[in-house]
């Protein structure tokens, strides 16, 4: 076991605390024959907080073992595309589909592959306009609607 | 019901011009899933749910859907023989020997003995479902909540014993899927659960916006700690024919794999995953030149091949008599049919004969298929590697952020998407696999129901479980199952430990 899965359990442990103790004293666990709105989420919260105990007693850490989940800089592109799909739900709405795809999709290429500006136009403004028929020709979903579709279409 | 009248009903509805053209392009999606490394059918359905709503035809949607699955199984191995990257997870011991194959120049015999084995295992995967489904439907027409509530506790207890990682994780990502299905309104009481006020969460979390963070999102993030692709191990494909050694050393790690395939798939938790590895480490042991495998040994291509895909058509039995999903995979497909209104289960082949038979007799077509896009085709497959993940990657994630916006027209599905994309990535990095989450999430309110239902029966009494004769038989067989695997958990870490000391 790894510190940061003993990191992990004792997490769990918290959180499977916390729903057994919703569930038995806000929702009523009921009884064995009559079962409450709270037996489900006592139940597994119960069972969460087990077994990670005895995951973690079964398993101690051994010493000196000091080893990062992620290796030097492994992290760095799945946060920027955490941050720029974050960022792409924030502005759907206020911008409208196209702009913030736009927008996305030339983050992405400028952010995490690190394209040349070029490219990435190629790019923002082909693959904008694939998923916008794919979207709203072939699968008719209705997409938000903003600044440009309230210019052009 | 006559089998021969049903068949003959299903090829009716499959022939039709509309689910010809979805069989097909299942199957071809499917290839290309299964080629593409780090997506997985599991993902690549869920990312098409928010799709099959628009088609308005369930038997049409899993007729589709079915093809990515399979179809799936058969691209797999492409990319573990050129590339030696599974492209998906059941094809991962195919890496091993295909590999070796084509570093030796044979890239091509270990391919077209892939595309072989998978088609005679598919095949008889569709013959055995079509025999077998319907009279376990029928059979399963006797059962009541007890019976489907013992079904289900052990269906996931196989579920976690048999997803290949750690037992404990495994459980613990039960309990946490349960607990998750338990956000929203409690279905007796009218209760609040876990929604801290919030309006959105009411009606609970939506299994497409799980299904996609966990698999989708989760699987960008972890493909993007890699930086630069794949290398080809080598672009000569070679003879694409098998010769005549070729198949006497593979024919009957075929049939083996077709075999062992078929009843993997059946048991809950099995699948293509577990049915493969095990026909891996089967041929090792009945091979006369055991030494051979790790060194291109073409069985050791051929079997767990066939194996994947026979399970993948078996593991459609339970879904369409019982209504128990049994992999991740198929659980995506069982929420298809749900979202659609239909409830998979043993009235499925009455109520919906279309939906049953018609996805039987396309799954023949479908092979079909498969064996032609994969063999002479190849070449056009090994080209869908060259796209960059720069453009894959923003387009899954565009797809999946459409697929959850389109749910309720809402942006707080996208984040709850991200939100459960974020704690898959964790998970993933952490060994926790996904699968026995997503299908407890979908399992536990038919748990939850099966379980109020039967002790309503009983009038509060839990011995229900146990003096039936169907699912006491369940029960015990779920306790067997259970002490027989700590009993054996407890004689391996015994085991390591006096190794240790020594």
């Amino acid at each position: 076991m790894t510190i940061q899965e003993r990191r992990a359990g004792l997490f769990l442990i918290c959180l499977g605390l916390a729903s057994a103790y919703y569930g038995m004293f806000q929702l009523k666990i009921g009884t064995i024959g009559q079962p409450g709105p709270g037996a489900f989420p006592f139940i597994s919260g119960a069972g969460i907080v087990i077994l990670c105990l005895a995951w973690i007693i079964a398993n101690p850490v051994p010493a000196g073992a000091c080893q990062a989940l992620w290796e030097k800089g492994q992290l760095v592109r799945p946060v920027i595309a955490v941050a720029v799909t974050t960022a792409y739900a924030v502005l759907m709405e206020p911008l409208g589909y196209v702009l913030s795809t736009l927008v996305f999709l030339a983050a992405w290429q400028v952010f995490i592959e690190r394209e040349k500006w070029k490219k990435t136009a190629m790019i923002a403004i082909i693959g904008t306009a694939a998923m916008y028929f794919l979207f709203v020709y072939l699968l008719s979903v209705a997409l938000p609607e903003g600044l440009l579709e309230d210019l052009f279409l | 019901m006559d089998v021969f009248a049903g068949l003959f009903g299903g090829f009716s509805i499959a022939f039709t011009a509309n689910n010809l053209m979805y069989c097909f392009l299942g199957a071809a999606l499917g290839t290309a899933v299964g080629v593409l490394p780090g997506l997985g059918p599991a993902a690549t359905i869920s990312l098409l749910l928010p799709v099959v709503y628009a088609l308005h035809s369930p038997a049409t949607s899993i007729i589709f859907l079915a093809g990515i699955y399979y179809g799936a199984m058969y691209g797999g191995s492409t990319t573990s023989i050129l590339m030696r990257i599974p492209g998906e997870a059941a094809s991962v011991v195919t890496c091993i020997d295909g590999f070796e194959m084509a570093k030796k120049g044979r890239a091509g015999a270990a391919l077209a003995i892939a595309a072989i084995g998978s088609f005679v295992a598919g095949t008889v995967g569709v013959v055995g479902l079509t025999f077998m489904a319907p009279p376990l439907a029928e059979f399963a027409l006797r059962f009541g909540a007890p019976e489907y509530f013992a079904l289900m506790l052990f269906g996931l207890l196989l579920a976690v014993f048999l997803s290949g990682s750690s037992p404990v994780k495994g459980t613990i990502m039960i309990f946490l899927g349960v607990l998750l299905s338990n956000v929203g309104l409690d279905p007796i009481s009218g209760k609040e659960r876990f929604t801290f006020g919030i309006v959105a969460l009411q009606d609970g979390f939506d299994f497409v916006t799980l299904a996609m963070g966990m698999f989708g999102l989760s699987e960008v993030l972890t493909t993007l700690e890699e930086k630069g692709g794949a290398e080809f191990v080598t672009k000569k494909i070679g003879k694409l024919f098998p010769t005549a050694q070729d198949w006497a050393e593979s024919k009957w790690a075929v049939v083996r794999g077709s075999l062992v395939g078929f009843f993997t798939g059946i048991i809950p938790g099995g699948g293509a995953v577990v049915a493969s590895l095990t026909s891996y480490a089967m041929e090792q042991r009945l091979s006369k030149n055991p030494e051979e495998f790790g060194h291109g040994a073409i069985a050791g291509v051929a079997g767990p091949e066939a194996a994947n895909n026979g399970a993948s058509s078996s593991s459609f039995i339970p879904l369409l008599t019982l209504g128990i999903p049994c992999n991740a995979s198929i659980a995506m497909i069982f929420a298809a049919l749900m979202v659609q209104g239909v409830t998979p289960g043993p009235f499925l082949i009455g109520e919906h004969p279309d939906i049953f038979w018609g996805v039987i007799a396309s799954m023949y077509i479908g092979n079909v298929i498969l064996l032609i896009l994969n063999l002479p085709l190849v070449g056009l497959w090994v080209q869908l590697l060259k796209v960059p993940f720069g453009i894959m990657g923003p387009v899954i994630i565009m797809f999946t952020v459409m697929g959850c916006y389109s749910l309720a027209n809402e942006v707080f599905s996208i984040y709850v998407f991200i939100a459960f994309g974020i704690v898959g990535y964790i998970f993933r990095k952490m060994g926790f696999e996904p699968g026995p989450l997503i299908m407890a999430f979908i399992l536990a309110p038919l748990i939850e129901n099966s379980l109020r239902q039967s002790l309503l029966m009983s009038q509060g009494s839990p011995a229900i479980f146990f003096t039936r004769p169907i699912s006491g038989t369940l029960m015990a067989l779920f306790v067997l199952v259970l002490v027989g695997q700590l009993y054996i958990n407890i004689r391996k870490n015994r085991r390591q430990d006096a190794g240790q000391t020594n």
